[in-house]
Order: C-alpha cells, then structure tokens, then sequence
C-alpha cells in the first residue's frame, strides 16, 4: 500500500486521541548537528472545523489490533481495511512534514499486532531511527501499549518528551464493560508506575498523560476525577484529557457539555487548589450541566461569600467565578503597593466582572448582587464517589 | 506578569500603533507616581492598553510560529514562506526557524521584503509584489499534509466559531490546508 494510503487509514484512526500538547524544556538545534526545537508555550500548527488544534502528526503504527475494546475502530471484531507503516517509511514522511512547519511533533499510537512487545518494540525502533538517524531533538509523544514492562517503558522515555496510556474508563468495573481483555490495574495503572519510576529518575521531559472515554461504560462525572484525582497525586500524571464518546452504532451519545465540565474541574483541580471534596455532583454522580462547577461552589459556599479583594487570601481569590489564576496573581501582587477602589480597575486586570461581581466586596463596598433566586437543580448533593 | 518594564516597553515598541510612545509616556508615569505593580498588573485603562500592545506583538510571533508553511529547495538547503507580519516581529520569527533549521537557509517573505538568513545574519531585500523564482519541487508531502489535515476533522464535533476563532481569516491565504 502507498505511504499516502497509509497515512490516510492510520491517520484517522488516531483523531480520537486528544493529547496535543507540544511544550516542555525549551531546547533548540542552534549551534548543533541537529534539526528541531521545542518550545515552552506549545505550538498549534492548524486547527479542523471542528475547533480542534492540530499540532502533532498524530498516526498509528498498526491499525491491526489483537484485542476487542467495544468503544475502539480498531477492535478485532471490526471488519474494515487493516495497514502497518515501516519504521523508516514513517521517521522519513514525519521529517519531511516537520521541515514543511505542518506539524510540531510526533504522536505515535497503535493497536496492538501479535503482542505489546513486539508492537512496542517497532514504535520504538522508529523513534530510534528519528533521533539518531536523522537527528531530530524536536517533540515526541509515545503511547505505551497496556501491559507495556517496565524496560520498554525505560526505553520510550528516554526516547521521548512524554509518555501515556489511555484508562478509558475510571476503574476495573467500568472497564469491564468495555474492554474485557484489558486488566485494569495490570495492563494499564503498571505502565503508568513504570512511567512514573522513569519520569522521577529524570528521564522524561513532558510527563505522563491519559485520557477517559466519557460516557462508553455509563460512569459518572465523580468516577473520573475520582481517579484522575489519585492519579495526580498518587502517579505524578501530567494531565488527564477527556472526549465524548461518539458511538460506534445508533446509541445515543452523551452530551459534549459534559466533557467541557470535566475539563472546567480538572482545571480547578490542577490551578485553583480546589480539592475533589469542594465538587457538588448530582444524584447521579455527574457535575451539573447548566452551570459550571466554580460557580456551583460559589453558590453552595455562600457562607464564604463574599471576599475582600483588598484582603483576601490568594486561595480564596481564586475560588471566586470570574477570577483565573492569572488575575489573582495581579490582584494578589498589584495590592501590595494600590488599594483597590473602582470594578473597572479589576475589569482592566482581566478578572470578569459579570461572574465574579456578586462574590466581591472591593474596600468594604459590594461589587454586585448576590443571586437570590438561583436553582442548581432539585438533585445537587456532595460529593458522592 | 513576570515580564519587567524594560522588557515590556522593548516589546511595546515593536508594535505598529502610531500611538505606542504616547502611551508608553502614560504608563511610565503613572508607574512612577503608583508604583510598578499598578502597571505591570494592567489596573489602569492606560496599562491594559501597554499590556495589549505586547500581548498582541507576542501573538503575531506565536502564530508565525504556527501557520507560516515552508517549502523546501533541497538541492540549495533552502526552506522557504511567505506570511504577513503587523508588527516589528521579523528577527523573532527568524531566529525560531534558524534554531530549528540551523543546517537551512531560512528565507521569508514579508512583504514588500524577502529575508534571509545567512549564518547568524540576516539580510533584507526589497521585492515589493514581485513573484520570486525558485525551483518548483513536485511536492508529495504537500498532498500527504492535506490529506492528513482533512481526516483529522471529526464531523460530530463541528464548532465553526471556535475555528474561525483560533485561525484569523487574515491567515488564511497563507495556509495551504485552509485556501
Ligand atoms: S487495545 Fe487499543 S487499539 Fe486495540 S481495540 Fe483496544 S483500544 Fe483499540
């Protein structure tokens, strides 16, 4: 089959996977023997219509797989056209679309042919072949395979900038239901402590990621950041990324929004110190869909509304709707030296004044009215998991 | 934030506001009689505008960074594009290609300039609207990026706002995937 075929086939298959971050240590080949660079901020190379950024080849070696994962294209039990790349065949087409600026990095999945190792064994030897061969020092995002040992996993992080394994599903019950070849804590947490072995021995650059499939295995909202939750602070992950699943048949799929609330906790998670315990989940188990979870705190934490922004501690600024961690910061340092007195000034420093109005007193004075009438919906618990 | 005045006033100036020195006055001034932070923090409308004019210098380099498509002479060792620049941003954008590049001449075309890199320099040459003639290499890769680009696309998710968002149309033309 043509390269260009391939790319086709593989690069499609890959699309689901969301990771597309390119940033890390800031290298670049100046003065070198080398070709690439990577850059602190990341770099977007183009973006689909469907809003998405598309910054990494993003391929697979194989769409050959020997497993049945229900939620997965290339599950065996699916009857469609099946190619491989060669090793060099893909370092080349990559160097070559690198050199052309279309892309920031390489992004290497696969399924799994034959067995983990053998697969792992040919994603590594192209890794191999783009390092050493022709050199590239630039950004490489390697999948680890479930059930990946620890050595091949020394080696792809020593080869590349960050590694990650998909969980899919939040814990062994739910991925049961979908993946019933795969063992939970075996194939998928193992890799992940191997990973994180190697990510503190200081060989990997840009961490360790994963990504949750929302909505293929019926979990709840508060069974995945109950697990990526443990996973930042019990396995050093870097980030988790979360996508909708769209449905292989008729079922229907779950609503988009419920991705984008996931990301909005894991944010309040990563940069605004809120711990699982402030979350307000539904009976369900799931976030609430109408308003975001900053807001639905605020509103359930009256009581600690609302905040001084002339005194206030940092980590209560940054508990309030309207205010990211970048104004806190100018809030936090501007105050220092100036007394806040007028909205328009925290407007100016980028806090957004029509959420974060009602939850402020600026020198003593209320910012905005607090909502008296407002309905979170009859079902809104604490946090359930 | 972490950015001092100096370095944000060396930005400032490399925007094409006719009125960049005048603000830059106000905001000296005013950090002076409030102090650093008041400025550096955008608290007054005059600081917000400063703080706009280099976020915006930044974006311009970022987004070279992002959308210029290169294409390659390879018997010369030449990469070379065309991209539209606003703002005083040229030895930023070419000292990101040639520390990826090194073993390339860079060449980009700015217009009504075309610049190249040569070692560590880089020279300037006027071309106006003139086409320039480099050997036309049947391009492979090309189709392969577009193709590629194509199927990354997935329909169930279609969001036009946010892609039109993200890609400013000013960008477009030079964006093979995209014209
Ligand atoms: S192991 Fe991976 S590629 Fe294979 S079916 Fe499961 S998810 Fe798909």
């Amino acid at each position: 089959m043509e390269t260009e075929k391939k790319l086709e086939i593989l690069g499609a298959a890959a699309k689901y996977d969301v990771c597309a971050s390119t940033c890390g240590p800031v290298i670049n080949s100046r003065g070198r023997d080398t070709i690439g660079s990577v850059t602190r901020s990341g770099i977007c190379h183009s973006f689909t219509q469907d809003g998405r950024c598309v910054s990494l080849l993003k391929v697979l070696l194989t769409n050959t797989c020997k497993n049945n994962c229900q939620y997965c294209v290339n599950r065996r039990s699916n009857d469609f056209q099946r190619t491989e790349f060669e090793s060099e065949e893909l370092a080349h087409l990559f160097i070559e679309m690198y050199k052309r600026n279309y892309v920031e990095g390489l992004f290497l999945s696969s399924g799994v042919k034959n067995s983990t190792a053998h697969t792992m064994q040919k994603m590594i030897e192209t890794v191999e072949i783009l390092r050493f061969k022709y050199r590239y020092i630039g950004y490489i995002h390697l999948k680890m395979l479930p059930g990946t040992s620890e050595d091949l996993v020394n080696r792809a992080a020593e080869l590349s900038d960050r590694l990650s394994i998909n969980l899919e599903c939040p814990n062994p019950d739910r991925l049961q239901l979908i993946a019933k070849e795969k063992d939970f804590k075996k194939d998928l947490i193992k890799p992940i402590t191997h990973a994180q072995h190697a990510l503190r021995a200081g060989k990997l650059k840009s961490g360790i990621t994963t990504q949750f499939v929302v909505g293929a295995a019926k979990e709840s909202d508060s069974e995945i950041l109950f697990t990526s939750n443990w996973l930042y602070k019990q396995r050093d992950l870097r980030r988790a990324y979360f996508s909708a699943y769209i449905p292989l048949d008729t079922e229907t799929p779950p609503p988009l929004i419920r991705e984008h609330r996931l990301y909005q906790s894991d944010f309040l998670m990563r940069f605004y110190g809120f711990e699982l315990k402030d979350f307000i989940f539904e009976a369900n188990g799931n976030l609430n869909l109408k308003y975001d979870p900053k807001f639905v705190y605020a509103v359930k934490n009256r009581d600690k509304f609302p905040v001084e922004i002339n005194k206030a501690p940092f980590e209560n600024l940054l508990k309030v709707p309207g205010i990211g961690p970048t104004a806190a910061r100018r809030i936090y340092r501007a105050r220092k030296e100036y007394r806040f007195t007028q909205n328009s000034e925290l407007k100016n420093l980028g806090v957004v004044m029509k959420r974060a109005a009602p939850f402020l007193l600026i020198n003593g004075r209320k910012a905005g009215e607090f909502y008296e009438q407002i309905s979170l919906g009859e079902h809104c618990a604490g946090f359930a998991a | 934030m972490s950015r001092s005045l100096s370095e944000s006033i060396a930005l400032a100036l490399r925007h094409n506001d006719p009125n960049k020195e005048f603000i830059i006055e106000r905001v000296l001034k005013q950090a002076k009689e409030k102090g650093l932070s008041y400025v550096l923090c955008k608290v007054s409308p005059e600081a917000k505008l400063f703080g706009n004019m280099c976020r915006q210098v930044l974006n311009e380099v970022h987004r070279a960074r992002m959308f210029i498509r290169l294409n390659e002479v390879k018997e010369r060792k030449v990469l070379y594009g065309e991209f539209l620049l606003e703002h005083d941003t040229i030895d930023m954008v070419m000292r990101h290609y040639t520390g990826r590049f090194p073993q390339h001449t860079i060449m980009l075309i700015i217009r009504p300039y075309v610049y190249i890199s040569r070692g560590k320099e880089i020279f300037k040459e006027e071309i106006g609207d003139r086409e320039i003639n480099l050997p036309v290499v049947h391009d492979e890769f090309k189709q392969y990026w577009l193709d590629f680009y194509k199927n990354q696309y997935i329909p169930e998710r279609r969001n036009m706002k946010l892609f039109q968002k993200n890609v400013p149309k000013k960008y477009w033309k030079y964006m093979c995937e995209i014209c």
